[in-house]
């Protein structure tokens, strides 16, 4: 018989249990295993639910409610980082907490990146760097700089009336501007 | 913009999911849970749905089929994982909501009048 290879979650599973021996761990399979899976940790009274799915990493949340229907508090790529973080979170017992508007400072500082840092990568002086994060009106390409060269990627969501939800494509500048070069150059 | 609170909101879901006539069948029942959550949600918030974003966004999410599991023992019931509950569908059209702790939050009957009828 032919021996299927674990999933990350199944993974962390045998790495919590190594590491909290004592804590109750419930992994919760899907039907298919190409589904949603559930891992239910309590250490010393303290909860944490972990999910994970092919293609969409993991989640993490703590909590001493949860309303029907929630996303995880917290999203995470990289098995050692979610190990790490669930770790973290059952040692020190804390509860994580849904995400809140940021400012573009502060992204910047959760990423751990100075003004500095981001204007080498940017090609800019550190002062646009902070008239950036400054200003009250940001131009979209200069946002979706500013989030990229972080690692991340820029959305745009249209809320319109009737409760229509449309992602917003921008034409970019640059790719514009390149497509016209060549058209040009063609004739 | 709409300032209704999440218990609001999950308050006026549940007043939908009794008022309305009961399932008759398992695929009915899921479909008309999600289809009543997602009216509300759409109606009381302005917050876009998105449900391949895994991060909570402060919208409630109805259950998608990638979250099913086998019920032991009962091939007549579905059940829905999510982040804080379990939702149980039975062929018949019945729907029960239990947090993870057992407790009952939602429970609607089916078409024959039966609900979920777990054990414990």
């Amino acid at each position: 018989m032919e021996k299927t290879s674990q999933v990350p979650i199944e993974i962390l599973e045998k790495q919590l249990r190594s590491r909290f021996p004592d804590a109750r761990i419930l992994l919760d399979r899907p039907k298919k295993r190409s589904g949603v899976w559930y891992l239910d940790v309590t250490h010393d009274g303290h909860p944490l639910i972990i999910q994970w799915q092919e293609g969409s990493g993991f989640g993490i949340s703590s909590s001493p409610e949860h309303a029907y229907g929630d996303g995880a508090d917290e999203v995470y790529r990289d098995d050692e980082a979610i190990y790490g973080r669930a770790i973290s979170l059952l040692l020190s017992r804390t509860y994580t907490a849904p995400p809140e508007p940021v400012r573009l400072r502060e992204l910047r500082q959760e990423c751990g990146m100075s003004q500095a840092e981001l204007a080498v990568i940017l090609n800019k002086q550190q002062g646009e760097i902070s008239k950036i994060e400054r200003r009250q009106d940001v131009r979209v390409s200069t946002l979706r700089d500013y989030v990229q060269s972080m690692g991340g990627t820029l959305q745009i969501v249209a809320s319109m009336p009737g409760g229509v939800v449309r992602r917003l494509e921008i034409e970019d500048a640059k790719e514009s501007g390149a497509r016209k070069h060549a058209a040009t150059a063609k004739r | 913009m709409k300032n209704f609170t999440k218990a609001e909101r999950f308050a006026e879901f549940l007043l939908r999911l009794n008022a309305a006539p009961p399932a008759i069948t398992r695929e009915e029942a899921f479909e008309f849970l999600g289809k009543t959550l997602i009216e509300v949600e759409d109606e009381l918030t302005d917050i876009p749905f998105m449900p391949e974003n895994w991060q909570t966004d402060g919208r409630m999410y109805p259950p998608q089929e990638d979250s099913a599991r086998d019920v032991p023992g009962r091939s007549d019931l579905v059940r829905y994982r999510s982040r804080g509950h379990h939702t149980y569908i039975r062929a018949n059209g019945a729907i029960e909501v239990r947090d993870l702790a057992g407790r009952v939050i939602i429970s609607k009957k089916g078409s024959d009048g039966a609900g979920v009828e777990l054990e414990g």
